[in-house]
């Protein structure tokens, strides 16, 4: 909007007489810059969105979609993309679908990511709220948690976790709640610290509402929209964090398909089949790019209507 | 000055509220230091009365009026609701209690839940209470917010980032209104408004008081605005009363110096006036981290001797309804 | 504004002009839109004239200072018609030639003297920079000179302060340490936009007198911003009222407000509450709210508001015209509408104010 906004102005300085013009053209020119900026972003944001509905959607539908069994041979293994309908990715290794294997894997990536960043946001959430709003005794406490949680190195935490449990999509999801949790209740308690000087606050305790109303009916609505926009790019580090386990050897076991063991599995013969890491990273990596782009897109735009209200 | 004593508080049956000794303190965050916010502030509000209470920022009087309604609670000292004792209820006693006690406050933005709409902000304190039918409270809403002069129908439905400052503050006086109490508390309600929409919010308040029957307790820096809402005024100065009086005998005839310099240094709207030619206060409030000894106006005050510094000064009654804490009050003749 | 001979000052035979604003038009960049905050505003200053500049908020009273000043960059919004400062239309000098002028020639003092320091830096660095880049002073003397203004604005220990930082000041030294920079160059147009509205009203006085005192030593000139129009009474020459981005009222302080012609400014007048009167007097209230500046209206901006406005007033807009020949302009099509107790009785009571603790 502020391209609009602009435009006509520096067109009506430059017809102005005198010295200034340079500087005013520079201006200009730096508008004109900004605005596709702006442009390039939306149509990224439009995008990332189109991406993330076309992968959920792929990924809820994979059961009743006519594609073959991911875990079954369908042909020849190593078979190029573009030889066989419907395995137009061709075939893995095994002579598996690579299609099937990466819509089937989507499955896994996300469930983890929407687990892990579900729960914690749902706790730390709930922590980061109360440490706001109580102080005293009730921060002290979890504030202490949220900083030995940060301290451990969260790798360590998930290879320790993935040795004494037996991975699979709900420890994984665990796991990895665990770890994202703090950054959750951070935000939520910056959030909630500066919603509860606020003089509605008071106006409610002064109708008679008890602390726990408030938090839930006067506090929460405000906190969670951040929560939401951060959750977004949480999801997409979830997505990393499963891959790299995958790849580890720590996530998913298989013969069950998921884009880091898929990446994992073909590295073994990256020289004459570079597309069997190339396509499930290339889905990882649009896939996490969209998530932060969302992210980011919705922490700005929480951001700026904050801004305004309060 | 230097308020100790109750002098000034009434026998009346009538009195709806009453403080006696309020004592606030907090440490700060950090240093530890002890803030004395408010230290023994005695007052007492007559049923349908408005009592003024000002000062200058830091006097301790928005402190008072959070100490009223216990939040936070008070480090000592009573407050009386209807000759209850409300310091000493528990929690879940005083959440009873406070729909006797509502406040308006300054800031019109901050004091409204962004993401309620008018008729959702209203309806909460009802919801709170739960006091009736849900088409009871509706209509009960609707009538509140046509008393402060808001339709229902045209605003009912809108955000507080849509409304101007003025129609916030009426909303912030509606939702106060809701739950029918005996005491409305405006803490600054129309520092943050234009002169124009000041006007407007003022009248509501003085027209609401007299169609309720409505004691508020009306806290402001500005003296003109003081003046014209209030019954009974209390200046205060660092945590104490200074004077107390009605308010056309205060203004025309201050006792304490520092009402006297206050009132000097308002800006007048009459450029026949020379404002350098008007008494005034100099220097600064000194920290209410240390106070002074003895008056804690002394270090400003231009007649402070040495017993000001040695002795509180008590307040007492110097002329009908006319209560200082000073020990050397101005009369009027030496004034003139 | 300002006409010869009108002045109770005594001065030179020919005042000199200091600035002359023509038809100044600030349109600011907005996500809902450009906002009209400053509408055609034309004023005139003589040197060592004091002009108070009142409005409620949204007037364009603080933008008017900063389109003065120049200090609205492209990118917020566009300013047209000219400020001759001296002769020279600043709004047509590069920005590295009014950066010249800042501080030396023009200053100003903001509402917010917490933020309008930096907090990082000592009030010695803040207040030497000015001095040293300007003036071209050696340390040595900019530190001398800092401490000599210091002094200047009644701040008790200088050398101390001049090693401390911002917060470790109260509100009222804050400001004093703003003016000690706004006039370490030695500007000689000060433009003081609501200097003391963040202030208490006994810290206020000493900061309004404190201007007063500085402006008579320099003969610097002044535009006191205010929303309250007992901070103007007292300490103008001229006093201008703004409403919705225009000038609607300009006089010689005393006859604005002995005599206001425009039904705005006895509105505001009438809505203001008295010390005088006494204790629940009922206040004259004008309905309605400031006009939104996204929009533009035909006719006069107040006639959505007036009690008195006709069809006129709602078609063409009031020209601000000097219709007495007497310095007293205003733009109304129906002047001095409404029963003559309305205005009269503001006088009265004012008239016989504060005898008593004067």
């Amino acid at each position: 909007m502020s391209v609009i906004a602009e435009a006509p102005d520096t067109a009506a300085g430059a017809g102005r007489d005198s010295g200034p013009r340079p500087s005013r053209w520079r201006t200009g020119y730096r508008t004109a810059i900004r605005g596709l900026g702006v442009l390039r972003r939306r149509a990224g944001v439009v995008g990332a969105w189109f991406w993330l509905m076309l992968i959920a959607l792929l990924a809820v539908l994979a059961p009743i979609l006519p594609l073959a069994d991911p875990a079954v041979p369908v042909g020849t293994p190593n078979l190029a993309p573009g030889a066989r309908w419907p395995e137009f990715m061709g075939t893995d290794q095994l002579g598996r679908s690579v299609l099937s294997r990466l819509i089937d894997g989507a499955r896994p990536s996300l469930m983890v990511a929407l687990i892990s960043v579900g729960l914690a946001l749902v706790v730390g959430g709930m922590l980061g709220l109360v440490a706001g709003y109580r102080r005293r005794h009730a921060e002290r406490v979890i504030t202490v948690f949220i900083d030995a949680t940060l301290a451990f190195p969260p790798l360590m935490l998930l290879m320790a976790l993935a040795a004494v449990l037996t991975p699979s999509l709900w420890t994984l999801g665990i796991a990895l709640a665990i770890v994202f949790a703090p950054s959750f209740a951070r935000l939520a308690r910056a959030a909630t610290l500066r919603l509860a000087s606020q003089e509605f606050v008071l106006a409610a305790r002064s109708a008679g509402a008890s602390r726990l109303r408030v938090m839930i009916r006067e506090l929460l609505p405000s906190v969670v929209v951040p929560l939401l926009s951060y959750a977004f790019v949480v999801m997409a580090m979830a997505v990393v964090a499963e891959g790299s386990l995958s790849f580890l050897g720590l996530g998913i076991p298989p013969p069950a398909p998921s884009w880091g063991g898929m990446v994992a599995s073909g590295r073994d013969n990256l020289r004459e089949a570079p597309l069997l890491v190339f396509i499930p990273a290339a889905v990882l990596l649009l896939t996490v790019l969209s998530l932060n782009a969302v992210g980011h897109h919705l922490q700005q735009r929480t951001g700026n209507a904050r801004g305004a209200n309060l | 000055m230097a308020g100790t004593g109750k002098a000034h508080l009434r026998r009346s049956d009538s009195v709806v509220l009453s403080v006696e000794d309020l004592v606030v303190e907090y440490r700060l965050k950090g240093s530890g230091d002890r803030v004395h916010a408010v230290s023994g502030i005695s007052l007492d509000v007559l049923a349908g009365e408005t009592l003024g209470l000002v000062g200058e920022s830091g006097c301790g009087k928005s402190t008072t009026a959070r100490a009223v309604l216990g939040l936070p609670r008070p480090t000592s000292g009573s407050v009386r609701f209807d000759d209850v004792e409300v310091t000493t209820l528990s929690e879940r006693e005083m959440r009873r209690f406070r729909p006797k006690a509502q406040m308006v406050f300054q800031d019109p933005i901050a004091s409204l839940n962004p993401r309620r709409t008018v008729e959702d902000v209203v309806a909460e304190p009802s919801r709170i209470v739960a006091s009736g039918t849900r088409a009871e409270r509706r209509e009960k809403v609707r009538t509140v917010l046509r008393e402060v002069g808001l339709d229902p129908d045209v605003m009912g439905s809108r955000r507080a980032r849509q409304l101007s400052g003025g129609q916030c503050q009426r909303l912030s006086i509606a939702r106060a209104l809701v739950l029918d109490p005996d005491v409305l508390i405006c803490d600054e309600p129309v520092s943050a408004l234009d002169v124009s929409v000041q006007a407007q919010v003022l009248n509501l308040l003085g027209d609401l008081s007299q169609k309720r029957r409505l004691s508020m307790l009306f806290i402001s820096h500005d003296l003109a605005v003081v003046k014209n809402v209030s019954d009974r005024v209390i200046v205060m100065y660092l945590g104490k009363i200074c004077e107390t009086a009605r308010p056309d005998p205060l203004y025309a005839r201050p006792a304490h110096p520092y009402t006297a310099g206050l009132l000097g240094a308002i800006p007048v709207p009459d450029p026949g006036i020379d404002p350098r030619g008007r008494r005034t206060v100099q220097g600064e409030p000194p920290s209410p981290i240390n106070p002074p000894s003895g008056c804690r106006f002394r270090t400003r005050c231009p007649f402070a001797q040495k017993i000001c510094a040695d002795e509180e000064p008590e307040i007492r009654e110097i002329d009908d309804n006319h209560y200082v804490a000073c020990h050397f009050p101005l009369t009027h003749a030496a004034a003139a | 504004m300002t006409r010869d001979g009108s002045r109770g000052t005594a001065s030179s035979a020919e005042p000199e002009r200091l600035l002359e604003v023509t038809d100044l038009q600030l349109r600011l960049n907005s996500p809902r839109g450009p906002v009209y905050a400053v509408d055609g505003l034309t004023l005139t200053l003589d040197r060592g004239v004091t002009l108070g500049l009142v409005g409620e908020s949204g007037s364009g009273k603080s933008m008017t200072c900063k389109a003065i000043m120049g200090l609205i960059s492209d990118r917020r919004g566009t300013i047209t018609g000219s400020v001759r400062y001296d002769g020279t239309d600043l709004t047509r000098l590069p920005l590295e030639r009014r950066k010249e002028l800042w501080g030396t020639e023009l200053a100003m003092v903001n509402q917010d003297a917490g933020t309008a320091l930096n907090p990082v830096l000592s009030v010695g660095c803040q207040l030497t920079e000015g001095l040293r880049w300007h003036l071209k002073l050696s340390k040595r003397e900019a530190r001398d000179r800092a401490i000599e203004l210091l002094t200047h604005v009644g701040i008790p220990e200088p050398k101390r302060r001049l090693g401390q930082y911002p917060h470790e000041l109260s509100g009222g030294m804050r400001q004093r340490v703003n003016i000690a920079i706004a006039l370490s160059c030695g500007p000689s147009l000060l433009l003081a936009d609501e200097p003391t509205t963040a202030l208490d009203v006994t810290v206020q006085a000493q900061i309004l007198d404190l201007l007063a005192d500085l402006q008579d030593e320099h003969r610097m000139t002044m535009i006191l911003v205010s929303h309250d129009l007992g901070v103007v009474a007292g300490r103008t020459d001229f006093t201008a009222v703004m409403y919705g981005g225009r000038i609607v009222e300009i006089a010689p302080t005393k006859d604005l407000f002995a005599a206001p012609r425009m039904p705005y400014t006895r509105a505001l007048l009438a809505s203001m509450p008295r010390l005088t009167a006494p204790s629940h007097t009922r206040l004259r209230a004008t309905p309605g709210a400031p006009p939104d500046l996204t929009k533009r209206v035909p006719g006069c901006r107040f006639a959505p508001r007036c009690a008195f406005a006709r069809d006129r007033c709602r078609s063409e807009e009031p020209p601000l015209v000097d219709e007495t020949g007497s310095g007293h302009l205003f733009s109304c099509w129906y002047p001095d509408s409404g029963t003559p107790e309305e205005t009269g009785a503001t006088l009265a009571t004012s008239g016989q104010t504060l005898k008593e603790d004067a």
